[in-house]
């Protein structure tokens, strides 16, 4: 197992628990979608394992090891938001991440920018915000990492980026490596998923198993699947 | 990986602070410009004097300002990295969060020094132009003066006195940058916005704490009378005095450091949410 979860509890000051006793095993090599409403608590659930979030009770293991500075070293987080030190160049934010990653490739990161006729040379607080969206992804995706959590990958973006950024995704994790997908977008990302989970408020854990195999069995696409689930359970299901 | 850490933020700090110390040499090179010709041409034209001594003011107002702009810029860019978006990837990165509350420490103390030596080469710069018999009789003055007061009271002390005097600069920066660190850590988990402001608030409260109790405690144990009877002490009594309120204001100062220090990497490590 890659991702362990055990009696996980997390509420922030002020709130009640947004993950409630979250029990979780995630398999290696696979592509896994943690599928579920707004606010239900996927990101927060993802940043818990990244170590952004401390738990308020429980642990998170990755590859058996508690969260801490090896995790990190093996597990390649996207976040929503832009992150980036935008006193740097394209070229110096390579130069940090092949600092900091042992498994950071920096050749690959330079063929995927130049896909993208992105300049190297140029300073990132001139790129547009699709931009350096993008060269976020370039940078996670150019980790030979152990773990990817891809928070929102394809939120806000039209739907020719969306299939460069799947396309992206699936064309470039490291094999044996797993990558975790959180959104509600559930239509576009189908087609590249292995496994899936739909996620309760609460952070429970509703539905998950095989992608095709569900599809075979119910006879419906995951998409459909998730409106029936999550129709009758606007807030608090 | 502190070694790494340090070298991003101090390239970070060095591409806004560098254009900002080029810039106040030039300034005071225009200060001492104006100042000589004020000397030399000041008391013939009323208007050119008033025009001139007004920009002169306004440099010594920029230099003034460039002075403090290498702990603004430490400041900020520790807030950027550790309470703004870029935290995503500040605390993602596979390093001890003792090493980024280092790395950001150590960036406070060295650009604050070297805005300091820069304030110093500023002022030589400007009295060197304006005045340059005028800034030679001043060091030569200030110079006769160190020299009397070495003769007369510490002798054999001096390097005992430098060492102490140095020793409590650092660690009286070590102790300013915790506190700063520790106000902007307790505000990032108290609030989500304005956490700046709250910052500054906890900072000043922290201020009027420590010099209320530093004034009570001193008053209460007859500091200022000790500081009297000093007057009439022997040179060695003298001496001991002053190394013993220099042994004791650099413990004081390293204990408080030392608090808020374990207490910033405390709450980093267990209480500091990235939301």
């Amino acid at each position: 197992m890659i991702l362990q979860c055990e009696n996980l509890y997390k509420s922030y000051i002020g709130t009640q628990y947004v993950l409630n006793d979250l029990n979780l095993c995630l398999p290696k090599g696979r592509i896994i979608g943690l599928l579920g409403p707004n606010g239900c608590g996927k990101s927060t659930l993802i940043k818990t394992v990244t170590g952004l979030l401390i738990p308020t009770k429980g642990r998170v293991l990755v590859d058996g090891e508690e969260v801490g500075e090896k995790t990190k070293a093996m597990v390649s987080y996207l976040p929503e938001k832009t992150y980036l030190n935008e006193t740097l160049r394209v070229n110096g934010l390579i130069a940090m991440f092949s600092d900091f990653y042992e498994d950071f490739d920096p050749d690959k990161a330079r063929r995927l920018l130049s896909d993208l006729c992105i300049d190297p040379d140029a300073k990132l607080k001139t790129l547009s915000k699709g931009t350096k969206e993008k060269v976020q992804l370039i940078m996670t995706m150019s980790r030979n990492a152990k773990l990817y959590l891809l928070d929102e990958p394809i939120a806000g973006v039209d739907p020719a980026a969306r299939d460069y950024i799947l396309s992206t995704i699936v064309s470039n994790y490291a094999q044996g490596s797993s990558v975790v997908i959180t959104t509600h977008l559930i239509a576009d990302v189908e087609p590249i998923l292995d496994d899936f989970i739909f996620f309760g408020y609460g952070g429970r854990v509703l539905m998950g198993g095989n992608a095709d195999q569900t599809r075979m069995e119910k006879g419906k696409s995951l998409d459909q699947l998730f409106r029936e689930v999550f129709r009758y359970a606007p807030q608090g299901f | 990986m502190l070694r790494k850490v340090f070298k991003y933020d101090f390239n970070s700090i060095m591409k806004y602070w560098l254009p900002c110390a080029l810039i106040s040499l030039v300034v005071a090179l225009t200060a001492g410009l104006l100042g000589f010709m004020l000397d030399t041409m000041g008391d013939k034209y009323q208007t050119l004097n008033v025009l001139l001594s007004t920009v002169m003011v306004l440099c010594i107002i920029a230099l003034i300002i460039f002075a403090v702009s290498g702990l603004v810029f430490a400041i900020i860019r520790t807030n950027k990295s550790f309470f703004t978006d870029e935290a995503y990837l500040t605390f993602t990165l596979p390093v001890k969060k003792s090493s980024l509350i280092n790395s950001k420490l150590i960036n406070i103390a060295l650009f604050s020094a070297m805005s300091t030596l820069l304030c110093i080469i500023d002022i030589i710069i400007v009295f060197l132009i304006c005045d340059s018999y005028e800034l030679t009789r001043f060091l030569s003055q200030l110079w006769s003066g160190i020299c009397r007061l070495i003769e007369n009271y510490t002798g054999l002390y001096t390097p005992i006195h430098v060492v102490m005097i140095l020793v409590l600069s650092l660690v009286s920066a070590f102790m300013s940058s915790s506190v700063l660190m520790l106000c902007l850590s307790i505000s990032s988990i108290i609030v989500k916005k304005h956490k700046i402001l709250v910052a500054v608030v906890i900072y000043y409260f922290y201020n009027v704490v420590l010099t209320t109790f530093f004034s009570i405690t001193l008053f209460g144990n007859g500091f200022y009378q000790l500081i009297a009877k000093m007057m009439l002490m022997t040179k060695d009594g003298v001496n001991l005095s002053f190394i013993m309120i220099m042994l004791a204001s650099i413990g004081i100062s390293g204990l408080i450091g030392l608090i808020f220090y374990m207490l910033t990497n405390y709450l980093f490590d267990k209480k500091l949410n990235v939301q």
